[in-house]
């Protein structure tokens, strides 16, 4: 006869495994819930440092995008561009762009940057034909390190385009998933213990104008063979062509909130190679451009296209340029480009 | 598909979900032949053929013999299926080795030659399938067990996918009869495997893979360090091997408890055994007790004179370490075993002798495994040297000492634990939440320890 006070021993297995699956996966989803509103250095650390840095810049004008800005703008002379024509009136550039940003991660970068106080008045967004793609190759990447819960719905239909085991990882494992920045971080907080203070480290000086940009290579036929078959990496991102999905959605946030919060968007056509430019067809490239009419309509923002701005020898890949092109791209762009749109967006 | 992978837990998942459901004892056999022939062949569908043929010759044979009356008949049959299996295991495990060593004696004499020896592919798990069969075909030509005339049945008995890449090896009469019997779902079985799975993961994971770098580092280069780092690499080396196969044998058992079937259990404190003759009854014991009842014994055991004992142990851990592996580093580690198994059984006996103190026999482990670990022997004799004869060289850094440091500490602790409560005991007296909340964190800590860089099993290579 088993005691009314005591728990019927029969039924003590399915009591700890009940309390053990109940507590794993509620510890789970709690981190879950916390590395979704605190763990940005844990889950994207990327995004922090370069928000971090950003946010200590204090700039006017801020670019949003991917690794490609990462290789050809360089904010640090724009900025001495600026000042060298403007003064003390000079606005501060930043470079927000992070490895694989695309509108998702360029939305969700422009929200925490206005909601830690940083106010840009001008945002350079990168724009080119995948980066509106309904098919976004980035998407399992976002779910992973940026994307949370309230995100779920706009994902669920791609999921059949997608790794289901890597979204359901990020979701339902999390420390599973994030366990090498989980520990690197841990190792950090403990030896910050024992560390010293580190004196506070003094603010660079500005960077000084180069007087000549520095000489691109050649382009050998090697190289042209190498940036053909990069390109056909890049075929893959406009495959099935139509401008949709969660991308089209996330630009359409990003600009809604610039043009609620009065901030001037230019969407730049970044320089890709042209193997590159040769896959955007006639049928994509109308495509792109009617719904580039639609934005500059509803939203009042600006395309340029600077597509075909670098020669091929300036590419190290299909969409990716050599370091020494982000000075004479970063000289055109603003002498040509920013300088006189900053001057009309700064008119009282 | 690594036991660690989260593939394998979302594979094993589905199995355990439709094995459960299903209504009969047929059925569920079918589902467990299916799923272990997914998991085989998700390493190398090609292998499949050569576990096939192995099954096919040992399962035409039981039958024969259960079919035949004469002894000289029964003889050959019983020969001819060991000899086909063991053959194939030759080839695959020992054709390379064999034609390598052949070549460099035929070098060694002065002769010429361009041939180059073949690679050959290692099938995953067939050292442990090939010693299953032959324990099978044996157990029915001496009548300890019943032929199986089901081949699902018999399919099962070699392909159960829990211990079909690194044992435990089984015996016919633990395991066929578990295949005849209806599986009732236990709560109280779901939570011991589920135990077993999480200390396997956990001794795996998230303590042996972290050693694993540092052995590698100290092992591939042993010309670098001083006697120090040799000796944290050697002491993390004896704790990776028992954690690596001990943490996959855990698993085993434990996934096999969840199917409602027992394994038995393969290791027992190892290391705290005094004398050599104890450890071999604490260490991989399904292996042990496999050479000493299909080897040891039929080769006349201790039952001769103490020469030809001395002689059946030798030649019995001989070949148990070729067994391990196509090298003379084994052949060494196992001629090693041999001799101090010999003195451990003919010196002079008395359980608080020097040798036969836990030290002195984790020391002559230790130094066992420099020739397991080692590939070659002047890598071993140079970190043999450098363990003996202090020498200057580099030291491991501060980190990884710490981290081999944590990991004897965590072993000797656990080691000493078991030893000396009856921790079954003390687990069934605890209540079911407080017990739930340990093999929850202790599943959290694992998987936050979990290398990045998935690393195989050590017994996988054998």
């Amino acid at each position: 006869v088993t005691s009314p006070h005591r728990p019927d021993p029969k039924q003590r297995g399915r009591r700890v495994v009940v309390w053990m699956l109940g507590l794993f996966f509620g510890i789970q989803l709690l981190s879950t819930w916390l590395l979704d509103r605190h763990g940005l250095r844990i889950r994207f650390p990327v995004m922090a440092e370069v928000k971090a840095e950003v946010l200590a810049e204090k700039p006017q004008i801020v670019f949003l995008g991917s690794s490609r800005f990462g290789s050809t703008v360089n904010p640090e002379l724009m900025t001495a561009l600026f000042r060298r024509e403007l003064g003390d009136k000079a606005p501060r550039v930043a470079n927000a762009a992070v490895a694989a940003g695309d509108p998702i991660v360029s939305e969700r970068m422009l929200d925490q940057l206005l909601a830690q106080g940083c106010r840009p008045r001008l945002v350079v967004v990168e724009m080119l034909p995948e980066s509106v793609n309904w098919w976004d190759v980035w998407l399992e990447q976002q779910v992973l390190r940026l994307l949370d819960w309230r995100d779920m719905p706009d994902v669920v239909p791609s999921l059949r385009h997608m790794n289901f085991l890597r979204v359901f990882r990020a979701r339902f494992l999390p420390l599973y998933t994030h366990r090498y920045h989980l520990r690197k971080e841990a190792r950090l907080w403990a030896e910050g213990l024992f560390a010293e203070p580190a004196p506070a480290a003094a603010e660079p000086p500005l960077a000084g104008i180069p007087e000549v940009d520095p000489p691109l290579p050649e382009l050998t036929p090697e190289k042209a063979d190498e940036l053909a078959s990069s390109s056909r990496v890049g075929k893959r991102e406009v495959r099935d062509y139509h401008v949709g999905g969660m991308v089209r959605q996330r630009l359409e946030r990003l600009l809604a909130r610039c043009q609620k919060e009065q901030i001037h968007v230019l969407l730049l056509g970044e320089p890709v190679c042209s193997a590159h430019r040769n896959d955007y067809t006639p049928e994509i490239e109308a495509a792109f451009r009617s719904y580039l009419d639609e934005l500059e309509r509803r939203y009042g923002c600006t395309f340029l296209d600077r597509r075909d701005a670098l020669p091929d020898a300036a590419f190290r890949d299909y969409h990716h340029a050599i370091q020494d092109a982000s000075c004479p791209f970063s000289r055109r762009l603003v002498e040509q480009d920013l300088l006189p749109l900053w001057k009309r967006i700064a008119q009282p | 598909m690594l036991f660690t992978s989260l593939e394998y837990l979302l594979f094993f998942s589905a199995v355990f979900a439709i094995y459960w459901s299903l209504p009969s004892a047929r059925s569920r056999l079918t589902c467990l032949l299916l799923a272990s022939i997914w998991f085989y062949v998700s390493w190398n569908p090609w292998c499949l053929g050569l576990i096939l043929a192995a099954g096919l010759n040992v399962y035409a044979a039981g039958l024969a013999l259960e079919h035949t009356r004469r002894p000289g008949a029964r003889r050959g049959l019983l020969i001819a299926s060991i000899a086909i299996n063991l053959g194939l295991l030759a080839f695959f495990k020992y054709g390379a080795f064999v034609a390598k060593s052949a070549l460099a004696l035929w070098h060694g004499l002065g002769g010429s030659s361009s041939w180059r020896a073949p690679d050959i592919l290692l099938p995953l798990g067939i050292s442990f399938y090939t010693f299953e069969t032959i324990s099978y075909v044996v157990d029915v030509y001496r009548g300890r067990t019943r032929a199986a005339r089901d081949p699902l049945e018999f399919a099962l008995y070699v392909v159960f996918f829990p211990r079909l890449i690194a044992g435990p090896i089984v015996r016919p009469h633990e395991f066929l009869p578990q295949l005849r019997r209806w599986h009732l779902f236990s709560w109280d079985r779901f939570q011991v495997g589920l135990q077993f799975v999480v200390i396997g993961y956990l001794k795996k994971a998230a303590l042996a893979d972290h050693l694993c770098p540092i052995v590698d580092q100290v092992f591939g280069n042993p010309d670098a360090y001083g006697t120090a780092a040799v000796w944290l690499g050697v002491l993390a080396y004896t704790a990776q091997i028992y954690l690596d196969f001990s943490g996959y044998s855990d698993i085993a058992i434990g996934s096999a408890h969840l199917l409602g079937y027992s394994l038995p259990r393969n290791f027992n404190l190892p290391y705290l055994a005094r004398g050599l003759g104890e450890f071999w009854h604490r260490w991989h014991i399904s292996l042990s007790t496999w050479l000493r009842d299909y080897l040891f014994i039929p080769l006349g055991g201790s039952r001769g004179t103490a020469w030809q004992t001395a002689r059946n142990l030798l030649v019995t851990m001989v070949l148990g370490g070729l067994w391990h592996g196509a090298n003379w580093t084994f052949v060494a580690w196992g001629l090693y075993h041999g001799l101090l198994l010999i003195a451990d059984r003919f010196g002079p006996r008395g359980r608080w002798l020097p040798w036969r103190t836990m030290p002195a026999t984790l020391l002559a482990v230790c130094v066992g495994w420099v020739f397991f670990r080692a590939q070659t022997f002047t890598t071993a004799f140079t970190l043999l040297g450098r363990m003996f004869c202090p020498t200057a060289g580099l030291g491991l850094s501060p980190l990884d000492t710490l981290t081999v440091g944590l990991v004897l500490g965590v072993l000797a602790v656990g080691h000493v634990l078991q030893a000396s409560w009856d921790v079954r005991r003390v687990e069934r007296r605890l209540p079911a939440p407080v017990l739930g909340t340990l093999l929850a964190l202790l599943l959290l800590l694992t998987l936050v320890l979990i290398p990045e860089d998935g690393k195989g099993f050590i017994y996988f290579q054998f």
